[in-house]
């Protein structure tokens, strides 16, 4: 698939494809160097020391290492977004090694590093709260939001597991950021964003809140979350500041226009759509089995995997790892969202 | 002076947009865009395939009496030339449907 990409007539999707080539032959590289001389490898991370956190304040600025605030075991300050992104990052690693058994982003005990009280330049030279959180391939960043649509992005447990679960991915499936690999590197992204929270409320799917951040947004009666797993398309609905949300719980509402890399947010609903209703009719622990079956798929995908490349193995490790019941239940949930295997 | 832009992307993903002639707007918002037409080299950003997750995409149009510009950026490739713009612009930017 990734070779028909970079034949691509699009450019934007070519140099993806070309990116994608180039980030694997460099991972595939960097493994075998590790695999073959162990004890070189750089310790630029805290390698097999367990978690380790650093958070940067940008001050209002849009330098994201700009000074260190707090480092592993410091203890706590009088900065409310300092602490939540240690702790949150914290929840994070934690849920990844008790789960999974996975040692950070990495698997190597990655150091997790953060930058709270990100800016945007304005007009005037000076800058403004940042609107938004992401994840920039080496940290995470969180803006203070502008206190009348967006609080800040610290606030909201399961955006801060989203935003590391990029990370975990540029390590794993690396899917690409563009059309359904992309919209499929948002629903792992906010399937493990919901199931920490999940697992440190330790809520039950079918009693569970499935609203991806409900803290970040200023309450109005127009608005509940910025994405509601189990209803795509009702997060919010005709909100003057947000409008309704877009996104489809079918395939046959997918996205396929040009705007946010065509439509990575927003066609990510119907995977999201399938995890929760999987989760839900499962029943227990969300983490348990359906997280599990999700784990396993973003670790086995590749770049270009499609929601019907998702759709199979998730079915085949439903089967292979817990029995024809939960196998039954995931094809189900695919069908529903228009997807038969 | 009519100027445009599309923005999309972001944690949140939806699509914003704003449409103004710079009649509508202050003067020193007018300088700021100004300087940022003459100051940017209007050919298409180089595709950018980078690791940043979340971040967003902009669409600019700028309508002079004498021509349009074009361009389509992210957080990653948006020149610094054209940051004062889009900063103002920013400000007026209304939900818009996809469909």
């Amino acid at each position: 698939m990734t070779d028909q990409l970079v034949q691509s007539s699009n450019p934007e999707v070519r140099a993806r494809a070309l990116a994608t080539v180039k980030i694997s032959s460099a991972l595939r590289a960097e493994r075998q160097f590790s695999q073959a001389f162990p004890s070189l490898r750089a310790h630029s991370f805290a390698a097999e020391q367990g978690k380790d956190r650093v958070i940067y304040d940008a001050r209002q600025t849009d330098r994201l290492k700009n000074v260190i605030v707090r480092r592993e075991g410091q203890e706590a300050g009088n900065d409310v977004a300092v602490n939540e992104a240690y702790d949150y990052s914290g929840d994070t690693y934690d849920f990844y090694e008790s789960i999974f058994q996975r040692n950070s982003l990495d698997d190597r005990g990655m150091t997790l590093i953060s930058a709270v009280h990100v800016a945007e330049p304005d007009y005037r030279g000076g800058f403004v709260p940042m609107n938004n959180a992401f994840w920039n391939g080496e940290l995470m960043a969180y803006g203070d939001g502008d206190g009348i649509i967006f609080n800040r992005f610290t606030q909201s447990l399961d955006v801060v597991g989203h935003e590391l679960t990029h990370g975990v991915q540029s390590f794993t499936s690396n899917l690409t950021y563009y059309g359904q690999p992309g919209a499929l590197n948002e629903h792992f992204s906010d399937v493990f964003g919901i199931l920490i929270r999940q697992w440190k409320k330790q809520e039950e799917a079918k009693t569970a809140n499935w609203t991806i951040g409900s803290e970040v947004l200023v309450p109005a009666a127009t608005r509940h979350g910025i994405r509601d797993m189990l209803n795509p398309g009702k997060a919010y609905v005709d909100d003057p500041d947000l409008g309704t949300d877009p996104q489809p719980g079918h395939m046959n509402d997918l996205y396929t226009g040009p705007y946010d890399n065509n439509g990575v947010h927003i066609n990510s609903g119907i995977p999201n759509r399938v995890f929760a209703l999987v989760a839900t009719e499962l029943g227990g622990n969300a983490w348990d089995v359906a997280g599990r079956i999700w784990y396993d798929t973003m670790l086995q995908l590749t770049s270009s995997g499609q929601f019907k490349d998702c759709a199979k193995l998730t079915v085949q490790i439903a089967g292979s790892q817990f029995g024809e019941a939960e196998k039954k239940v995931v094809s189900n949930a695919w069908k529903t969202v228009g997807l038969t295997i | 002076m009519k100027v445009q832009l599309q923005q999309s992307g972001g944690f949140m993903g939806a699509l914003k947009e704003c449409s103004l002639d710079t009649d509508q707007l202050e003067a020193d918002e007018v300088q700021a865009i100004q300087e940022s037409v003459t100051n940017t080299n209007w050919t298409e950003a180089e595709p950018n395939p980078s690791a940043m997750r979340d971040g967003y995409q902009y669409h600019v149009r700028v309508e002079d009496q004498e021509q349009t510009y074009t361009a389509a950026y992210t957080d990653q490739t948006l020149p610094e030339s054209l940051k004062p713009l889009v900063g103002v612009l920013k400000k007026y930017l209304k939900p818009k449907s996809l469909r």
